[in-house]
């Protein structure tokens, strides 16, 4: 009898998870500035002129869809992804705004409640947060705080736009150094239509004081989002970086193809956080984000960078945060919780990619699937000739909490160094039954069991997370895995 | 493309001769074959699965191929091959042809041609059955191209006394390509031990290529191991598929000790209840040798558990890699696999590449798999040194442990210990020969 309590309890649980909705869904009423849907070298022009970009950026966006032109979309990922138009996109929208806000006054105040109900603390509580936020609505910047605080200590953190107009040496120098606009099919599609994003410049020897933060957000019916992320961490630097991005609901897919670039310098430090929480589509897998994106970061000697990641949304997610290791004594970082549920499809993981002496890398991917989503980690780690004493250790864990779901595993190890150790290990498993049985034991209810356990599971990750982070990662959580995360 | 236009254009020109060598149902796979070969060709590198071997170079050069099957003058005395305390029934494929005699036990080892009259229906059910389903151009061309086979059929309840040994052996003088098929039937709570080895006398570039069937009827227990001794101009390409139907047990064993460039399939499908399945092997790799192993175990029944463990020690300008997928279907819940990858880097030059994959759409299942990739533990070493044992010694002890987890899964004791010591000699660069085998001497 109680057997089937249990039984009936648990099945309660894994029903919660599999129906809770997607709750960050709603709309924002605010003019837009689209330009026509399609892709051509004239929208190309028209989105450069309507930013006011000097020329070598319009040949970098040439050169870029030229290439674009001539590439097959990629097919090797786990993943069924349903054809996509690229002409019937509009590559362009941005927020009708007359001049850029001068003070938290001039902002659009819907905007404002947007972010309010994403409980992002733009106002006074961002200054008791300690969090600087460059929110990005849509393609265009619409405010960005604490810059001349961070200025004072010669931190640039602003929009991609602004950066190109007044640091153009810094932009050129570093722009597609890391990721190439021949990288793949979507940097390609990136760097010939990227919208806006942010740009941060750490100079030497400066510990950045605070979390810089930035919320993306889609925002317009039937555009898709380019954003590119620039950011330099020049020597003996420090910088945490959070990226958090929700989406409203609806019905169409939206495509969303980001870069994010990453130099890390001599002895400097970055540490970079991801919540995701792409519109992930309804019940029957109907709508939600296509998230296409291509994170790499370089590190110079003894630098480190550290990717966290929780992915929660999209429908359907392709993304692999990397590192090449090319300085001696370099560090790479990759932990992931990716969460997949009704009929998401996920396939992250990462590259690390040993080419200086003595790098060492740790990755460490937790994957849970419900409902009837397919799960995948996909990762490699190569080690190059010359890498002496290069170093890994991969764990990949996958839980799965339905019997119509998918968890993969595709692990690629190249060595061609014989002093280099490397170890990957990965588990596939449901929930331990033993683990309930204990808790029922003693007295704890089968959904708070669920919920120790999952938390449990997904700790090693989510201490990673810096402090501010960490309590809208464990908000998404709750949303993705309702009713079994306490 | 060019190899693959070469082979299309052999078979336009000499089917007919071909087909009349051949037995009736080689024949009657050949069709579709030949069309399975027109669809895929021969894999290129740039393929997901090939990437790490250039199968294309494997298949170039202008092999003779013997269509005509001219019988080979080699007595079989000279290939005697004589392991202490190892006693089994030794049948010989000389080139790609079965030297089949008398059957000495209960357990009928034949060609096809005597396997087809004796068992016509058992011929058609099995033969190709599984290789069929195959996207390999490899395969589909080797089925194009075969023209006999070894089939061991071993009877509902019928326990194998003595162990089979089959030994494939090559004399030639100028580059020759091998079709050779295997197919083995095991019927119910059958019990069969098979041992393959492969040896090559040619100095010219051979081309063998293999494709096995096994078929493991319920409670049916198979031991099938595999000895590669070849020399560097040895190509192979092989691929093992094997179905397992319920509680059957099969152990895949294959040790490569000596060869040029080999590329060895095993696909295995579970598809009855409670099987369970063990492939356990080991290369070692010196010179500009390559070991590319590509593993696919099926679990389409619920209860069954598969065990994969690889070890590799590399050196020179070596290559190894090993590709191992388990797939859990939907409903095939309890299982259990585990898959296991480790490699011994010696040298600079050597390339190791492991993948182990999983592909899981069940939800109650216990799966896992590791990959390393080392050298040997420097405190372990220090701690022999400290014994006084030489670190030469100290290395080799070490690497003999390494390789022994392996040796640890044969159950075939006489063939367990012959391994050890030609490891030892492997490793130590000795007579890597097998020096029981009166042919190599």
């Amino acid at each position: 009898m109680k057997d089937n309590k249990r039984e009936k309890d648990k099945n309660d649980i894994l029903g919660d998870v599999t129906n809770s909705e997607y709750k960050h869904g709603f709309v924002t009423d605010i003019e837009t500035d689209i330009i026509p849907v399609g892709l051509n070298e004239d929208i190309i022009r028209l989105i450069s002129q309507k930013k006011g970009e000097p020329e070598w950026l319009l040949d970098f966006r040439l050169r870029a869809f030229e290439y674009w032109k001539n590439m097959p979309m990629p097919k090797w990922a786990h993943l069924n992804i349903p054809e996509i138009d690229f002409q019937s996109i509009s590559y362009y929208a941005a927020p009708k705004t007359k001049d850029a806000p001068k003070s938290l006054d001039e902002v659009d105040p819907e905007i404002i409640k947007t972010f309010d109900k994403l409980g992002i603390p733009l106002e006074e509580r961002m200054h008791l947060a300690g969090v600087a936020v460059d929110a990005v609505m849509d393609s265009v910047s619409v405010r960005t705080t604490y810059r001349e605080k961070l200025a004072e200590l010669g931190v640039i953190f602003c929009s991609f736009n602004e950066a190109v107009k007044e640091y153009p040496d810094l932009v050129k120098k570093y722009m597609g150094s890391v990721v190439s606009y021949r990288d793949n099919f979507y940097a390609a599609l990136n760097s010939a239509v990227f919208s806006d994003g942010s740009f941060v410049y750490i100079p030497k020897g400066v510990r950045c004081p605070m979390e810089l933060s930035t919320y993306f957000r889609i925002n317009a019916v039937g555009t898709g989002q380019f954003e590119r992320t620039l950011i330099v961490a020049d020597d003996d630097s420090y910088v945490s970086y959070l990226e958090g991005c929700t989406a409203p609901m609806r019905d169409e897919n939206q495509l969303h193809a980001a870069i994010v670039e990453i130099v890390v310098n001599e002895r400097a430090e970055v540490k970079y956080s991801t919540v995701q929480n792409w519109y992930p589509g309804d019940k029957e897998g109907k709508g939600g984000v296509y998230n296409f994106v291509t994170k790499r970061g370089i590190c110079r000697d003894n630098a480190k960078l550290s990717w966290t990641q929780v992915e929660t949304g999209s429908a359907i997610t392709w993304k692999y945060p990397s590192c090449i290791l090319a300085g001696d004594n370099s560090i790479g970082e990759f932990y992931s919780v990716a969460v997949t549920n009704n009929f998401q499809q996920a396939d992250t993981g990462t590259k690390m990619i040993h080419i200086g002496k003595n790098t060492k890398s740790t990755i460490v991917s937790k994957g849970i699937s419900a409902g009837r989503s397919q799960n995948s980690y996909r990762g490699l780690v190569r080690v190059a000739p010359n890498a002496d004493g290069a170093r890994n250790y991969t764990q990949c864990d996958s839980l799965l909490l339905s019997s119509e779901c998918g968890a993969h595993t595709f692990p690629y190890v190249d060595v061609k160094n014989k002093t280099a150790v490397v170890e990957h290990e990965a588990t596939t498993s449901k929930i331990n039954e033993e683990q309930i049985f204990y808790c029922n034991q003693r007295g704890i209810p089968t959904e708070e069991a669920v919920a120790l356990i999952v938390n449990g599971y997904a700790k090693e990750v989510m201490n990673k997370l810096p402090m501010e982070f960490a309590v809208e990662a464990q908000k998404l959580l709750q949303v993705s895995l309702e009713g079994s995360v306490g | 493309m060019a190899a693959s236009e070469q082979y299309k254009q052999l078979l336009e020109e000499h089917l007919s001769l071909i087909n009349k060598r051949a037995s009736q149902p080689m024949n009657n796979a050949r069709e579709g074959a030949i069309k399975t070969f027109l669809q895929y060709g021969i894999p290129s590198q740039k393929e997901e699965l090939f990437r790490h071997i250039n199968i294309e170079k494997l298949y170039t050069p202008d092999y003779g191929i013997n269509l005509a099957r001219v019988s080979q003058s080699a007595t079989q005395d000279v290939y005697r091959c004589s392991v202490p305390g190892l006693k089994t029934q030794t049948i010989y494929v000389i080139g790609d042809i079965p030297q089949v005699c008398e059957n000495q036990s209960e357990v009928e080892v034949m060609n096809m041609e005597q396997f087809a009259t004796q068992y016509p229906q058992l011929a058609a059910t099995y033969y190709n059955k599984l290789a069929q389903t195959s996207t390999d151009g490899t395969v589909a061309l080797n089925t194009a191209l075969a023209q006999d086979a070894v089939v061991v059929y071993i009877p509902d309840g019928v326990v194998m006394q003595t162990p089979l040994q089959i030994v494939n052996v090559l004399n030639s003088n100028t580059p020759v390509m091998m079709n050779r098929r295997l197919l083995i039937v095991a019927g119910k709570n059958s019990v069969a031990t098979i041992l393959v080895c492969e040896h090559n006398l040619s100095e010219s570039q051979t081309l063998a290529t293999q494709v096995t069937e096994i078929f493991a009827g319920e409670n049916s227990q198979i031991e099938y191991y595999e000895l590669e001794e070849t020399t560097s101009t040895s190509y192979k390409v092989s691929s093992l598929f094997a179905e397992q139907e319920a509680n059957s047990n099969i152990l895949i064993a294959p040790m490569t000790l000596h060869n040029g460039e080999t590329r060895a399939n095993y696909n295995v499908e579970m598809v009855g209840q409670g099987a369970n399945l063990n492939i356990t092997g080991l290369s070692i790799c010196d010179n500009s040798q390559v070991s590319d192993v590509y593993t696919r175990v099926h679990h389409r029944a619920s209860h069954c558990e598969s065990n994969q463990l690889f070890k590799n020690i590399v050196s020179d300008n070596a290559v190894v890699s090993m590709t191992g997928k388990v797939l859990v279907e939907k409903g095939a819940d309890k299982t259990v696999s585990q898959q296991s990858n480790k490699n011994i880097s010696m040298s600079q030059t050597a390339h190791i590449y492991t993948e182990p994959q999983l592909e899981i759409y069940a939800d109650d299942v216990k799966c896992g798999h590791g990959a390393t990739v080392g050298q040997l533990d420097e405190s372990a070493l220090f701690y022999l040194r400290q014994r006084g044992i030489p670190e030469e010694e100290a290395r080799m002890m070490l690497m003999l442990a390494f390789a022994d987890d392996i040796l640890q899964r044969i159950k075939l004791e006489p063939l367990r210990d012959r391994l050890r010591s030609l490891i030892e000699n492997r490793l130590r660069k000795g007579d890597t020969k097998c020096s029981g085998c009166t042919m190599c001497k």
